[in-house]
């Protein structure tokens, strides 16, 4: 037993040494991730409570499919929305922000499955999953109002690394029937071509560069095909080779859904933010904390919070789409707007990919000493 | 550091939801993300895609394609597509698994299998007559057209649309 317990150290070992960030980083990143779920991903759900009771099909293997038979009611639905946005208000400002993560996961994993059970499941599970993780990072206990409880169980390390393998494995899954059906080289055959004019013909996206792609040679599809495929089934790798491989694959995820946006009109921009936790905000941690001990400032981030709930608010009660908040709901300025959204993650992450550089020694520390992190000791005597 | 036995847990917790995926069962939640393997065929520089659309009488009996994001409104439009191809919440009783032998999975899959009550289409009838009427059609009947494009990988074009079949609903 001896080498699976090796072959797990070295895994592990070299998945902490990809990933690894400090407290003040992630505290950070929390009020980014408020920031982001208050300002730019905006969608309601009380919308539901009109759907007849035929259009109820949940997924089979689904929690909601175990005690519901029918959409929840307009009360429920409103209670959903309501607490949403006020956990993700709690999230920024660092209200008890463990508990306000729970209560957004668990309301909004029971949500999306009554709208999964319109008939389709869309795979926005990363969000979920990054907060599950982020929660036990410790990521409440700095730049915060009513800050989390050190636990025992809080880990920059063990967080950060977890929520890596998640993304790993979920591109595995995309990839995996993509590689059995798309690797080949028949070039008349081909799948990227189908997401193409199904998106463009069926679901009547419009793409903005969707004239550039309907007039390139086909060839280019099966380029595409092949391309797909070796950057969903290549992160593993990359967290497993190095933190610069692995920050450079981010960097290739946040093009890809760019490119995405522009050739499809798909658009995951969830999973921006959650490419984003790995990016290393020590520096900006001074920097925010003086300025938001500056009594101007806080007037204006309340006001700017304040603003924002007002908006979702109001949409939640009108049925109005809000999307970016601080844009025009028209459908091009939205789309405009993802786009230049993209691009600056796109940025950011180039420019932690160039100025990263290898900072593995506390973290194998980490690795080599359980009683260290037992006594939580790694994550909290990292300096910046 | 994981333990051994976390990893072993996690990791049986990743692919157990994968491989019900590929068994066509996908569970919800669950680590996965979109696949869509599908493939097209180009025969001498040309490809076939089938789509479904949803038409509606306008008020001097024209059919016209329904314009997804005003019928859906406050859903998402791009949920229509999904409603097409489900019958428009017309489901009719598909035979059980196993005979109906085990309580459980006629449990699970009471949604997916079983007719919908008179109630239920009444209700479903109204809900899509409403929105047919917001959007200046007739609320007598709606019907789902399947059609064949041909599509030029030159210039991505469609060069044909041949009508595979219709499918009408009766709503009063």
């Amino acid at each position: 037993m001896l080498w699976i317990n090796n072959i797990n150290t070295k895994f592990w070992s070299a998945a902490v040494n990809s990933t690894n960030a400090n407290i003040y980083s992630l505290s950070v990143f929390r009020i980014l991730t408020g920031v982001f779920l208050l300002f730019i991903v905006t969608p309601n759900y009380a919308w539901m409570a009109d759907l007849p009771k035929a259009f109820f099909i949940p997924p089979v293997l689904s929690i909601i499919n175990l005690f519901a038979d029918n959409f929840p009611g307009e009360v429920i639905l409103f209670i959903a929305d309501f607490t949403l946005i006020a956990s993700i208000v709690a999230i920024t400002l660092g209200i008890k922000p463990r508990i306000a993560v729970f209560v957004f996961i668990i309301t909004k994993v029971g949500v999306l499955n009554y709208q999964y059970s319109f008939g389709k499941i869309d795979h926005e599970i990363l969000l979920p999953a990054m907060l599950a993780c982020m929660s036990f990072s410790g990521w409440g206990l700095k730049l915060a109002l009513w800050p989390d409880r050190p636990a025992k169980f809080d880990s920059t390390t063990k967080c950060l690394s977890l929520l890596a393998v998640l993304i790993c494995f979920g591109y595995f899954t995309a990839g995996f029937e993509k590689a059995i059906n798309w690797i080949n080289f028949d070039l008349s055959s081909n799948g990227s071509a189908r997401w193409f004019y199904n998106s463009l013909y069926n679901y009547q996206r419009q793409p903005i560069l969707a004239p550039l792609l309907k007039t390139a040679p086909f060839w280019l599809f099966k380029i595409m095909d092949f391309t797909g495929v070796l950057f969903e089934l290549m992160p593993f790798a990359a967290l497993l080779y190095s933190r610069k491989a692995w920050q450079t694959w981010l960097l290739m995820a946040a093009g890809f859904h760019l490119i995405n946006l522009l050739f499809f009109n798909i658009n995951f921009i969830v999973n921006g933010i959650v490419y984003m936790a790995f990016i290393d905000y020590s520096l900006l941690y001074n920097f925010i904390k003086k300025t938001i001990a500056l009594s101007w400032m806080r007037i204006a981030i309340i006001i700017a919070i304040i603003y924002a709930v007002g908006v979702r608010v109001v949409s939640i009660l009108t049925f109005e789409k809000v999307g970016i908040v601080l844009l025009p709901y028209n459908i091009n300025i939205q789309l405009y707007g993802m786009l230049c959204l993209w691009t600056l993650i796109c940025i950011t992450i180039l420019i932690d990919v160039l100025h990263s550089k290898k900072r593995n020694l506390p973290y194998e520390i980490d690795v080599l000493s359980p009683q260290l992190h037992k006594n939580n000791l790694i994550d909290h005597q990292t300096t910046i | 550091m994981y333990s051994v036995k976390f990893t072993t847990i996690l990791f049986i917790c990743l692919l157990v939801p994968f491989l019900l995926r590929l068994m066509r069962y996908e569970p919800y939640p669950a680590i996965l993300f979109p696949s869509g393997p599908q493939t097209v065929k180009s025969i001498q520089g040309k490809i076939k895609v089938e789509i479904k659309q949803l038409f509606a009488q306008n008020k001097h009996g024209q059919w016209r394609l329904v314009e997804p994001r005003n019928f859906m409104y406050p859903a998402p439009a791009p949920y229509l597509t999904n409603l097409i191809y489900k019958d428009m919440g017309f489901k009719k009783a598909k035979p059980k698994l196993f005979n109906g032998k085990y309580p459980v999975v006629n449990y699970l899959f009471r949604s997916q299998n079983d007719e919908s009550t008179p109630q239920d289409l009444t209700e479903l009838r109204t809900w899509i007559q409403e929105r047919l009427e917001k959007n200046n059609y007739q609320t007598s009947q709606i019907k789902v057209a399947t059609y064949s494009h041909t599509i030029s990988t030159i210039n991505g074009e469609i060069l044909e649309r041949e009508l595979k079949n219709e499918k009408y609903y009766a709503l009063d």
